[in-house]
């Protein structure tokens, strides 16, 4: 997983004088699935347009290697689902297949045995010559998702794969996501599902009013965190709401049935704390753990909106 | 642009629409209307027309009698001379011993007037009576003026007038009608196709589907696609009216006689085919900025107003085809294809014109499939609403 494959500098994309996208850079290794995140509005769709050549970009780079040297986009190694996506309603399943696996220059007889390989693997033999409007939403997601991959890309964009999904479907396209990683494929994988993300993602960029605000391994962006989690039960206690209360470190307390629920600062030494509330309080459990992506997330992002 | 990417597009489309309901119906209703507006009314007339008739003469004044029944001898009418009361034999009529009484008095001889009484008018044809009885009354009168039956072969025969022009050629009715024809045509080719494909431009932005494209292909390939995808269409489109158009206008002459001009049409070709590349790649890039498909076929029909313009100034351009007026509009490049196609059938123009527009056509056309591509482009994602004027001055200005 060392060769990059996709390297994005500075992209920068203006309409008149609003930036929706400030100098945004990261890379891509060949084979990992990239979490790209960031609340509605924060430029993601169109960072991805302009990695894809669909929006000319007001400023920056975007550079390819898919052969270990920079060449310039090349569409047909690259599948792509849009968050607003949808293909032809009037058409038949497997002959938007082909027409799609077409425009990326897979001919018929390559691509009519993958369509049906896929097919089969997402139970939709039986649908391959209906009119995509007899199908379910569920089911015509299936056939983009397939519409996507079907060329075998090197790279594969997914914006928002799992919205609209039922539970049974999601686990689908993680499954699926996973299998394209292990066929060798690399995936820029933009969802709001954060705990699909954290499940699936090697790394992750999170940017937030067009601008980058986190980047690295989930470790090493929870490691950066400033806060953990403190979750703490007890038995007893006198004085214990007040003392917590009191703490500068401490924030979004909740106190329920015998159990407090807050943020801790890194800094708080963990012995002294656990020394100050034991003085307190009869502690039943105590867990100090780092939080989880959804919270850095928030954190992040509802941070970005008070630092206004 | 990738032509592998233009050909992939090109076939889908194709496909896509040649099976599609609006362009069957569309392709194959007006073929069947012109074949029956063109075979029913000859049908229904040899049918009204094909029934025998007993038609009885009343004759008072005794002198057409002899010259009816050579005028009448080869008519669907059985003729039999009466006698008797008009009311009498009236009676008989409605008793259904014969179909027709026809009454002939003195006077009718100098003035003219007969009249005819039946049971039903539907099977007597007015027209073909007037035309039985009018040589036998011209004979009477002729032979009544002392003129002998010899004479009348001379005097009865009526005039031809051959038509030439200055140029020394005869005109034909095709050498005039064939501007027309190919100009309407290019009108229809456009208006059918180019909905379809506005349609189908803006069900790609509705739906969505666009974005996948534009991830594997450019805007002007995309563009090109359609465009001579919908080009094919209507080349099937038109040439199955025509050929329909052809056969039922055979019925009513022969079209050998009238010599089509080869050279005429070849001289056609560029217009129609700049023509229609010029107004399909303004009706994309329109329909490229437009939200839904309401305000699509609502700009459509104010962009088919161009070329239906010059259709619309048909008169004085083929008045004064070579007038200054005709020549000034033939440079406009949205209005040189039908102007030129009018021009080349109502006069002669000269050969530097002909080459002078179809350059300045072909160079328009190509000016417009830029700027269009670059309104297509730019317009595509605009998902939310109608791209304003200032957008697209922006978009035709970025390189």
């Amino acid at each position: 997983m060392s060769q990059t494959i996709l390297a994005v500098e500075n992209l920068t994309r203006y309409y008149d004088s609003f930036a929706a996208l400030k100098e945004v850079s990261f890379e891509m290794k060949k084979g990992e699935i990239l979490g790209f995140l960031g609340p509605n509005g924060a430029g993601k769709t169109t960072a991805i347009r302009m990695i894809l050549g669909i929006l000319q970009p007001s400023g920056g780079e975007v550079a390819f290697y898919m052969n270990g040297t920079s060449e310039a986009l090349d569409k047909q190694r690259v599948g792509y689902l849009p968050e607003e996506r949808g293909l032809y309603d009037d058409a038949k399943v497997l002959d938007t297949l082909l027409y799609m696996a077409a425009l990326k220059g897979t001919p018929r007889a390559k691509a009519l045995p993958l369509a049906q390989e896929w097919l089969e693997t997402m139970e939709l033999t039986d649908f391959a010559n209906h009119k995509l409007e007899k199908l379910s939403k569920g089911m015509q997601q299936k056939v983009q998702f397939i519409a996507t991959v079907i060329h075998q890309p090197d790279l594969v964009v997914l914006d928002e794969p799992f919205s609209g999904l039922d539970p049974i479907n999601q686990d689908l396209f993680k499954d699926l996501i996973l299998r394209l990683r292990d066929q060798g494929m690399t995936v820029l994988l933009s969802a709001h599902q954060m705990n699909v993300v954290q499940e699936l993602c090697d790394r992750i960029f999170l940017i937030d009013k067009g601008a980058p605000v986190l980047y690295g391994t989930l470790e090493e962006i929870r490691d950066q965190h400033e806060e953990n989690v403190v979750e703490l039960s007890y038995t007893s206690q006198e004085g214990l709401e007040e003392y917590l209360h009191k703490q500068p470190h401490i924030r979004e307390l909740a106190i329920q049935n015998n159990s407090a629920r807050f943020k801790m600062n890194v800094a708080v030494d963990p012995n002294i704390f656990l020394q100050d509330v034991g003085a307190i309080c009869k502690i039943k459990s105590l867990k100090i753990e780092k939080p989880s992506l959804h919270e850095i997330f928030i954190d992040t992002v509802k941070g970005g909106l008070h630092n206004e | 642009m990738n032509r592998k990417n233009i050909s992939s597009v090109f076939k889908w489309e194709l496909n896509k629409h040649i099976k599609s309901p609006v362009f069957l119906l569309f392709t194959f209703l007006i073929p069947a209307i012109m074949l029956v507006a063109g075979i029913l009314p000859g049908f229904l007339a040899s049918q009204i027309g094909s029934s025998e008739q007993d038609l009885w003469v009343l004759d008072e004044s005794g002198q057409l009698e002899q010259l009816l029944e050579s005028s009448f001898s080869e008519s669907r009418y059985n003729l039999e001379i009466v006698e008797g009361s008009p009311d009498q034999l009236k009676e008989d009529i409605e008793a259904g011993e014969a179909d027709a009484l026809l009454h002939i008095t003195e006077q009718s001889l100098t003035d003219g007037q007969m009249q005819i009484y039946c049971q039903d008018t539907m099977n007597l044809s007015r027209g073909e009576l007037e035309q039985l009885l009018q040589p036998a009354l011209t004979q009477y009168r002729l032979q009544a003026s002392g003129i002998s039956p010899e004479e009348f072969g001379s005097l009865l025969v009526p005039p031809s007038l051959q038509m030439y022009s200055l140029s020394g050629e005869e005109d034909s009715v095709v050498t005039f009608l064939i501007p027309l024809v190919l100009g309407f045509f290019l009108f229809m080719a456009v208006m059918f196709s180019g909905q379809i494909m506005m349609q189908s431009v803006i069900k790609e932005k509705r739906n969505r589907v666009i974005e996948i494209l534009l991830s594997s292909v450019s805007a002007s390939e995309l563009l090109a696609g359609k465009i001579l995808a919908f080009g094919v269409l209507a080349l099937v489109q038109t040439g199955l009216w025509l050929g329909t158009g052809l056969a039922a206008a055979t019925r009513f002459m022969d079209l050998g006689e009238l010599g089509l001009d080869a050279g005429q049409l070849l001289a056609a070709m560029p217009y129609f085919i700049l023509g229609y590349l010029l107004f399909a790649t303004i009706f994309a890039a329109t329909a490229a900025t437009m939200k839904d498909a309401e305000s699509g076929s609502q700009a459509h029909g104010l962009v088919i107003m161009i070329p239906l313009l010059p259709l619309m100034l048909a008169t004085p351009i083929m008045m004064a085809p070579e007038g200054v007026f005709s020549r000034i509009i033939s440079y406009i490049p949205i209005f040189t294809p039908a102007t030129m196609l009018l021009r080349l059938g109502s006069g002669t123009v000269p050969i530097w014109e002909l080459a002078l527009t179809s350059l300045i056509l072909l160079v328009s056309t190509l000016f417009f499939l830029r700027i269009g591509a670059r309104i297509y482009q730019g317009s595509l994602l605009k998902f939310d609403s109608a791209a304003s004027f200032k957008d697209i001055a922006k978009m035709v200005k970025r390189k």
